[in-house]
């Protein structure tokens, strides 16, 4: 329930989350394993950590024109597309089991971006051409990212939209099933979202009771089977629901692109020029360090990596000027 | 897009709706046909006009303590709960049935309630037993009701609302005659614990809601597809709404009933209270009709066609009776 918390429950939250941050022994150790392809490689051998091959199936086949006109009119007009299930099934379930095994050895499942499956989902032939479609040739990524597990009893990100650039594009992988039981996204389809809301849904200090009828009348449940991908615009107003106390865990994956013409902020991180390539490690570590400062405001789970994240980006730049 | 028709907009609109009502010879017609029993029988024969039902139910399964215990539990916790595979699907098939047939006849799918089915599917021992733990023993029906057909791509379902605000010993039963899904316009709650109590007992009475208030409505309200079959059962205060139909989906359709308690007195709105457990006869079918196309005609402007005929339909009724016809007969099951 979302009842506002007394001065002295948040007071104990706070402890507790102190309570649960990484020692300092145990942050070193850590450290000294995030910066070792060998470490990783050893902890998940299922998946590969800069192998650049290129010789694995990571899409099902598609009759990639017809599906692809459906998807991009589909975003046209609604702000959101979802596709069939398009990752190949060994590609879901090597990457499940990752971040399973990652969970189990007290890692936050962000860190299965170290692995090159993680990047490889969002660069196989129908993916390519879908982002060439509508952010044009010569596309970026951003240096965003986020892995979503979302336990029994547990929730999704609140309702918001991503900020960015008209010309961006986040995609979102289904690695399990997401279903109304375990917290599926919902979402209000931009055409059916009044405009003044849509542009501004970020600064709301509030809405009219009219408008708040019209966005719950509109809202839509989006169940996606695994290994489904959805997209959408950066005015989508979206979030994850609660997952029931039984259900089986949600397990997902979201990256974002822009077109090339995009300028990043000074205090955004630097783009991944080539969105083809795959990151190197050290890329991949500062980007999941960020990725964890900046899911702190959605996730409070974060809190608990805050201070590892600091000293990872730190230990990055030292190991890799 | 609510964009404001300028007002030769509205003059097209009105003459629109004018050319699409019934005429005076229509209407005529259609009260002629609407007060004859053997019309009914004859339009839908799979379906029953004032049958001796003999204390049949249409409930094929039975509910156990167990089950029983475990929905009142999630009444009160969630503020509705589902009961699925209760009633044949034969029956429900017949249901269905009638009210493609009564569309095809041009008639609002809400005369399905001419039928003793649309009637007795609140009348069984599970759904009595239910009802009666959760209002009382001696509850009634209240007059209001009303059945949807959304139809595919133009269909949509009732705005967010709550049955009866501050009016409690309210609860509503809604069947689904076709499966309802997230294509076709199911149903959204948002379950009564899942929002803080001063914001579920703020909803629909104040102007604005902070953004916090408009993140926590969003993001507890939880879609509730069903299969052909279920019933879903509300109290009162229960936020809900049925979405939109898309294009590719097949109809939505469904018959809700609302019931009372025997300890509050019924509104304005939901009188004349109706015996929970008889069958009604064709008049007060028929009455009841009435009042629904006209108590829904502001929220389903589409029902503007039927406006006339249902305000006279008391009157048709009236006269029939007068000359000696019988749509009276069968217990009165008026109780106020």
């Amino acid at each position: 329930m979302n009842q506002s918390l007394s001065d002295k429950h948040q007071a104990a939250l706070a402890q507790l989350l102190q309570q649960a941050r990484w020692s300092d022994a145990e942050i070193r150790t850590r450290l000294q394993q995030a910066l070792s392809p060998d470490y990783w490689a050893a902890l998940n051998p299922q998946l590969a950590v800069n192998q650049n091959e290129g010789d694995i199936e990571i899409e099902r086949p598609v009759s990639e024109l017809s599906e692809r006109e459906q998807w991009c009119a589909q975003l046209a007009s609604e702000g959101y597309f979802q596709t069939a299930p398009l990752i190949a099934a060994p590609v879901i379930e090597c990457l499940r089991q990752g971040i399973e095994v990652l969970r189990a050895a007290g890692w936050p499942p962000l860190f299965a971006f170290i692995y090159d499956e993680c990047w490889r989902v969002m660069r196989g032939p129908a993916m390519t051409g879908l982002l060439t479609a509508v952010l044009g040739a010569g596309y970026q990524q951003m240096a965003q990212v986020y892995t979503f597990y979302v336990q029994a009893g547990g929730s999704g990100w609140f309702p918001h939209v991503d900020y960015g650039p008209a010309r961006r594009l986040t995609l979102w992988l289904a690695l399990s099933d997401a279903t109304l039981e375990n917290g599926c996204l919902y979402l209000i389809p931009r055409h059916r979202t009044p405009p003044t809301i849509a542009e501004n849904f970020s600064k709301l200090e509030s809405v009219s009771y009219a408008d708040l009828l019209t966005l719950l009348h509109n809202c839509r449940a989006v169940p996606a089977p695994t290994g489904t991908l959805l997209g959408w615009g950066n005015d989508l107003i979206h979030w994850g629901a609660h997952a029931r106390p039984m259900a089986k865990p949600r397990i997902s994956l979201a990256m974002n692109f822009v077109a090339a013409d995009f300028k990043p902020a000074a205090s955004d991180l630097p783009l991944l020029l080539d969105a083809r390539q795959l990151p190197t490690l050290a890329q991949r570590l500062r980007i999941i360090a960020h990725a964890i400062e900046y899911a702190r405001d959605y996730a409070p789970w974060t809190h608990k990596y805050l201070d590892f994240a600091k000293r990872l980006i730190a230990a990055v730049e030292q190991s890799v000027p | 897009m609510n964009l404001v028709p300028t007002d030769a907009q509205q003059e097209a609109l009105a003459q629109m709706l004018r050319q699409a009502c019934w005429s005076d010879a229509e209407i005529h017609t259609r009260l002629q046909q609407a007060v004859s029993p053997t019309y009914w029988a004859a339009l839908n024969p799979q379906l029953a006009v004032n049958r001796d039902w003999a204390g049949a139910s249409l409930e094929c399964a039975s509910l156990d303590d167990a089950r029983r215990n475990e929905l009142l539990n999630k009444l009160e916790g969630e503020g509705y709960f589902q009961l699925d595979s209760l009633f044949s699907p034969s029956a429900i098939a017949r249901m269905r049935e009638g009210v493609e047939t009564l569309r095809r006849a041009g008639w609002p799918p809400v005369m399905a309630y001419v039928y003793d089915e649309f009637w007795l599917f609140t009348r069984g021992p599970a759904i009595g037993r239910l009802l009666s733990t959760v209002l009382g023993p001696g509850y009634k029906q209240n007059c209001n009701l009303f059945n949807y057909y959304l139809e595919p791509g133009t269909g949509v379902g009732e705005a967010p609302h709550r049955d009866y605000h501050g009016a409690p010993q309210r609860f509503s039963v809604w069947l689904a005659l076709s499966d309802a899904t997230l294509d076709n316009g199911c149903i959204y709650v948002i379950p009564r614990r899942q929002i803080p109590p001063d914001l579920a007992e703020s909803f629909d009475q104040v102007e604005t809601y902070s953004r916090r208030d408009l993140k926590t409505m969003l993001q507890n309200c939880r879609a509730v597809p069903v299969p052909a079959g279920t019933v879903l059962c509300w109290g009162s205060e229960l936020i809900h709404w049925g979405t939109r139909s898309s294009r590719k989906a097949e109809p939505r359709i469904t018959a809700t009933h609302s019931f009372i308690s025997a300890r509050v007195s019924p509104t304005e709105f939901e009188r004349p209270s109706l015996d929970a457990h008889r069958l009604p006869n064709l008049a007060e079918r028929l009455r009841a009709i009435s009042r629904a196309i006209q108590d829904h005609v502001e929220s389903k402007p589409g029902l503007v066609k039927y406006l006339d005929f249902a305000q006279r339909l008391p009157d048709a009724l009236a006269d029939s009776a007068a000359n000696g016809h019988d749509t009276e007969s069968a217990d009165e099951s008026i109780v106020e």
